[in-house]
Parts: structure tokens; sequence; C-alpha cells
């Protein structure tokens, strides 16, 4: 385990939506820099993720992100979230987004100016700063998003489908940075994207109708999804789970 | 705590949340209560007009008028009336008889099929003193015209603002004020007679002052105003912050960043700001606007208990405070159904459902009624309309005390619930 490594433990966790279990994990424990989420739309991946920061309330059980010696890591205090649209409010300025965050997160409006502007440069959003957040595209929304998680600089940054929607060319600057970022800070990504999550994640969870499907390492996911032999497969998959993860492997991979 | 003060102000600083927070409803709510305290005064205004002395009324008795004073620029009598019957001319024309009869604006005209032989007495009578010419003619116009018509139906056209004044004054006349006045003399006589009427209900020891009904309801009704217009700016501000950060998809980054309890408690800072700001403008404008429209129109002691005053605030406000949340929680949980719109109304329903008890068993002759009238009032939401009317009825300590505990309790439980609601449908907001 490294320096920035984080671990997460869940135990019993069930979350439901009315009728519905969104979650249902009785065990996992997983350590690394960059934790890969991955999973179909529905599959429960921004459940966790809000479930982890502490926005949704588990029925029953229990989900902590524990730093490598072993203390919990605090949503407010260690952890920063994009959601999948990024955010910002659409009548006003990124400039003025930017004071706002700075004052609530570092109690200093000007730290985007200061210590924070390695990010505004790192994510190239000084061009966005007099624009209001309704003339942003769906990827500066994030990029500034992005900042501003960096800004109060978390232990554990969250993202949730970073990727969905960029271009191979965004897709890389996006990848470089948590690449630069990773000996700083850990990443936990909800995507389903396998071909950018296998270069990026240490490790990798793969979520089905809210179940954990199989986890471990990049090469052990992978060899699971390329169809390894039955002694490799994780134990304890259903013939259903079977059949997504051909679905995700024949997506990350294509047919052949 | 100081990290939530330290949130507020941020967001705070935000044009559109301090505009719509702030701002506006600030100058709306401050409009609204100035339109209650000019309604106030002029009810107030109305209800003791009837039972001032009669020599106050007495309006006739200096032969002076406003109007007259703004029409002819002195509101003395005007001198004898002149009568003109217009003579009819050939091609179906007429004239005035005599150079004096030239027609002018201030004039009265009645229109009649035949000028030279119209019973125009009552005319005559109902505006001696006020205009300088009547004329009887069949189609002169003065700015007053006034055509009775052969089924007896009589209509008065006013062709301007003086002409309107004019149709007014009669109402000043010596014998109309006279009979006005010995009205006025019978009522204060009937008011002497009875002295100051109490009603005693069964259950509350204090009598109600019937008379002195004047005077508080007045002030109940504002104060009453007062809460929930504050209860209403808490429930919009909770609400308007709430929707434009999930509007514009700040709401999860913002609470993740901030720590859940933190942001909640940032947003209930900001309401409870918008309240306080709201209060601090309007308690000071409403105690002056009261206490000028009732020593202005009131002569009698209003004796209204601080202590009472208090401990029925209290209740008011516990009391209308969980109407408020029970209509917010129940539409919020339900705002993607077509109905939620009815949500809002089931505390009202219940109020309303509570008043008709409480009203109805005044009717009922049992003895048993007094102890059903103050159970009701002791029950948080049906016993609304009991409560808001204490200060009237004289509603004891105990069912105000049971109503505001019995509420507060409520209120906590429905707040603890709430925030667990809102962590499990934070995105459902």
């Amino acid at each position: 385990m490294t320096k920035a490594s984080v671990s997460i433990r869940a135990h019993n966790l069930v979350v439901r939506y009315s009728d519905l279990v969104a979650l249902n994990i009785p065990r996992l424990d997983l350590s690394g820099r960059v934790i890969a989420l991955l999973g179909h739309n529905g599959a429960g991946k921004s459940t966790l993720l809000k479930t982890v920061l502490g926005l949704l309330e588990p029925l029953s059980g229990e989900v902590a992100l524990l730093k490598s010696d072993g203390t919990p890591l605090r949503p407010e205090r260690d952890m920063a979230f994009c959601p999948e649209n990024g955010a910002i409010f659409a009548d006003i300025s990124v400039e003025r987004y930017l004071r706002c965050w700075c004052r609530i997160t570092r109690g200093d409006a000007r730290y985007y100016q200061g210590p924070g502007s390695k990010y505004v440069e790192l994510l190239s959003i000084s061009e966005l700063l007099a624009k209001k957040g309704r003339e942003l595209s769906k990827g500066q929304r994030r990029r500034v998003q992005t900042a501003l998680g960096f800004m109060g600089d978390p232990s554990l940054f969250l993202f949730d489908e970073p990727f969905d929607g960029l271009d191979v060319q965004r897709t890389n600057d996006l990848m470089e940075i948590v690449e630069q970022e990773r000996d700083n800070r850990s990443f936990f990504i909800s995507s389903h994207r396998m071909d950018v999550m296998e270069r990026i994640a240490d490790v990798v969870v793969v979520l089905q109708h809210g179940q954990v499907a199989c986890s471990g390492t990049v090469a052990e996911v992978c060899r699971t999804l390329a169809g390894a032999s039955t002694s490799d497969r994780p134990v304890g998959l259903t013939d259903a789970m079977r059949a997504h993860l051909q679905d995700l492997r024949e997506q990350a991979f294509g047919a052949s | 705590m100081g990290r939530s003060f330290r949130i507020a102000a941020a967001l705070l600083r935000i044009p559109h949340l301090a505009l719509s927070l702030f701002a506006f409803p600030l100058i709306l709510s401050l409009g609204i209560v100035v339109i209650q305290l000019l309604v106030t005064g002029a009810v107030v205004q109305l209800m003791t007009s009837t039972a001032r002395p009669a020599t106050a009324t007495k309006i006739s008795e200096n032969n002076t008028h406003p109007i007259r004073w703004l029409i002819y620029g002195s509101g003395e009598l005007r001198g004898p009336l002149k009568v003109c019957r217009w003579i009819a001319e050939g091609q179906g024309g007429e004239r005035p008889p005599d150079q004096a009869c030239a027609p002018d604006r201030l004039d009265v005209a009645l229109h009649v099929d035949t000028p030279a032989s119209y019973d125009a007495t009552r005319f005559q009578k109902l505006f001696q003193g006020h205009i300088d010419r009547l004329h009887i003619c069949r189609g002169c116009k003065p700015d007053v015209v006034i055509t009775p018509r052969i089924d007896g139906e009589i209509t008065s056209q006013a062709y301007s603002l003086f002409g309107l004044s004019i149709l007014f004054l009669p109402y000043s006349n010596k014998d109309v004020v006279d009979q006005r006045t010995a009205v006025k003399e019978a009522y204060d006589d009937i008011q002497r007679a009875l002295g100051s009427i109490s009603m005693h209900i069964p259950e509350i020891s204090e009598a109600i002052g019937v008379s002195s009904l004047k005077g508080t309801l007045p002030i109940t009704s504002n104060i009453a105003l007062l809460v929930v217009i504050a209860l209403w700016l808490a429930l919009k501000a909770h609400r308007k912050v709430l929707d434009y950060f999930s509007h514009n998809d700040v709401l999860l980054p913002l609470a993740a960043a901030c720590g859940k309890q933190n942001f909640y408690s940032a947003i209930w800072i900001l309401t409870l700001f918008r309240v306080g700001c709201f209060l601090g403008a309007s308690i000071p404008l409403m105690y002056f606007g009261l206490t000028d429209i009732i020593t202005t129109n009131m002569t009698m002691d209003l004796s209204f208990s601080i202590v009472r005053g208090l401990a029925w605030l209290v209740a008011l406000v516990s009391a209308l405070g969980l109407a408020t949340v029970v209509a917010s929680i129940a539409e919020l949980k339900h705002r993607h159904s077509l109905l939620s719109i009815s949500y809002r109304f089931l505390p009202l329903f219940g109020a309303f459902l509570g008043a008709v008890a409480w009203g109805a068993s005044f009717i009922v002759p049992l003895h048993s009624c007094g102890a059903f009238r103050l159970v009701v009032s002791a029950l948080p939401i049906v016993g609304i309309a009991p409560i808001l009317v204490a200060p009237v009825t004289g509603l004891p300590y105990l069912p105000m005390m049971v109503h505001a505990v019995l509420a507060m309790l409520g209120l906590i439980w429905l707040l603890r619930c709430n925030a667990r609601w809102f962590a499990a449908h934070l995105e459902e907001v």
C-alpha cells in the first residue's frame, strides 16, 4: 500500500430507493490509489459514490473509506466530488463561483489566484473565468468542478462518469491529470469506460444490479472479463452476472 | 457552527440568491404589511365611527363643506337656488328663459319631456345651497344631468369629477345629518344603558369582552398575519435555496464539500436570517402603525396582558410552524405526483375541520362541550382556529401551552424525519 492509497471497506451494505434495492454489498475490501467502479447504467455506481460521501444513508450496514493508516476519511475534509454533469450556477461567472467555493472550502476567496492557481492552469480554465455557467459545455463544466475539487486539496477525489461524452483529446487530458495527481491523492472513479479505466486504475470493482460482480486488480478483473479459466473466476458468480461480464468484455475489447 | 455561518455568508454573495432570498420578498412582504395596516385602519375607522359620540359627526352645523370649497373656492352655502325652465323653440331646439339662466358647467340639469310643467321641488330641496342653478330642460348639458324616467327610475350622469362631487353634496343636508345624529344618539343611549357587554363561556373563567373586540380583533388579526407571512417566507427561503442548487447540479458537490450537517445548518441560517430581516423591518412598522390606528380611533383601554400576549405568540408560532412544515414535507415528498399541489392544503383542511367542530360546540347545549372545546384547542393543527382567536376568547393558559408543547414536539420529530428523508432523497429535491 502506498502513501496516498485508500481502502474501501463495506460490510452488509444495503441502500434502497423506496422498494428498489440499489446496493447490496455483503463484503468489500480493496485498496489502491485509483479505484475504478465499473458497471452499466443503473448498476449502482453513483449510489455507491453518494453513500461513500454521506449524501445517501444506507438502510443497513456500513461503508467507509480509510487512509493508509486506517483512519477514516471524512467527506467534507478529505474528499471532493465531481458529479456527472459538472456543477456550476448557470447565472454567475466561473470566477465568481470559484471565489464562492474558495471562500467556503479554504476560507480565502482569492485562493484560486495564489496556491490554487496551478489547478486553474492544470484544468485550463483561465479562459473560462469570465463565462457564465450556462455558457459552458458539459466538458467545461466538469473541468471547472474538477479544478474546484482540487482547490480543497482532498486526499480522495470522487468522479462520477468523468469520461462520458469526452472526445479522445479531452479523455487523454483528464487521464494525464489523474496520472499527475495520483502521487498527491487517490481517486475513486465511476465509469463504464473499461478501455480508459484499465489504463489508470489500480483496482476495479464491477457492479451489476447493485451487487459486486467481481473485484480486484485490473489484471485480475481483465482476466475474468476476457474469459479466463473457471478457476480464476470470482467465486459465487451467477449466470446472469457472467452474462453481464461478457457484455462488459465485449464493450471494452470488442466482440472478438 | 462557525463554518455554517461562513458558508451562509459565502452563499449570500451570489447575486441571484441575495436578490431572490432577501431584496424581492422583503419589499413584497413589507408592502403586504403596509396594505394590511391601511386595511386595518379603514376597518377600525368604520367600526368606531358608529360608536363615536353623535355630536362629533354634526358636520353641517357650521354650514361649510370641503367639496364646496374645492368646487367654488368657498365652503359656505351658496345663495338661493335659481330654477330655470327652458323654453322650446322650433325644430326641436330650446333656450334658457333669461340671461341669468345661462348654463354653467357646475349647474345641474333635469332632463324631462315637459320642462314647463315638471314638479322639481324634490330636487330643489336636495341641491339648495349647493349649486347656483337647476336647469329643467330636454337636452341641456352641464356636468351633472339627472334623468327621471317615466317608469319612475332615475339616473344621474356626471361628466367631470367636479360634477361627481356635486352629487355627494346633498348627503350633508341639515335634515339628513340631523336624522343621522338622532340615530347615533339613540345608539349611544343603548350603549350607555347596557354598559360594556361580555359573554361567558363555561370553560373560560374570564368573560369575553364583546365591547372591546374593536381593539383586540385588529391587533390579533395583524399579529397572526405577521406570523403567517414570516412562516411563508421561511418556507419559501428553504425551498428556494434547495431548488436553486439542485437546478444547477450544485447541491450534491456543495453538500459533499461542506459536509451535510454544515450545509443544512447554512441553509437554516439563511432562512432564519431572511425571516429575521422581515420581522426586524415589519415589527416596528406594525407597532407604530397599530398604535397610531388604535389611539386615533379608540378611547378604550385595551388592557392587553404582556404575559398573556407572549403565551399566545408562542402557541401561535409553534402551531403555524407545525402546519407549515407539514404542508412543506407533504408537498416535497409527493412533488412528482399530479396531486402534489393538494398536499399543501392538508393542514388547512385539518384546521378547518377543527374550527367547524369547535364552533359547532357553542350551539350544542351540553356541559361537556366546554371540555371538548378545551381538548380541541390543545390539539396541534385541528386547534389552530381557537389558538388564533385566543386573545379574543380569553382561552386559558393550559390548553394554549399544551398546544404549544405538542406542536413543538411534532415539529422537532418532523424535522428529524425530514432531515433523514432529505438525506435519502437528495437527488429528488
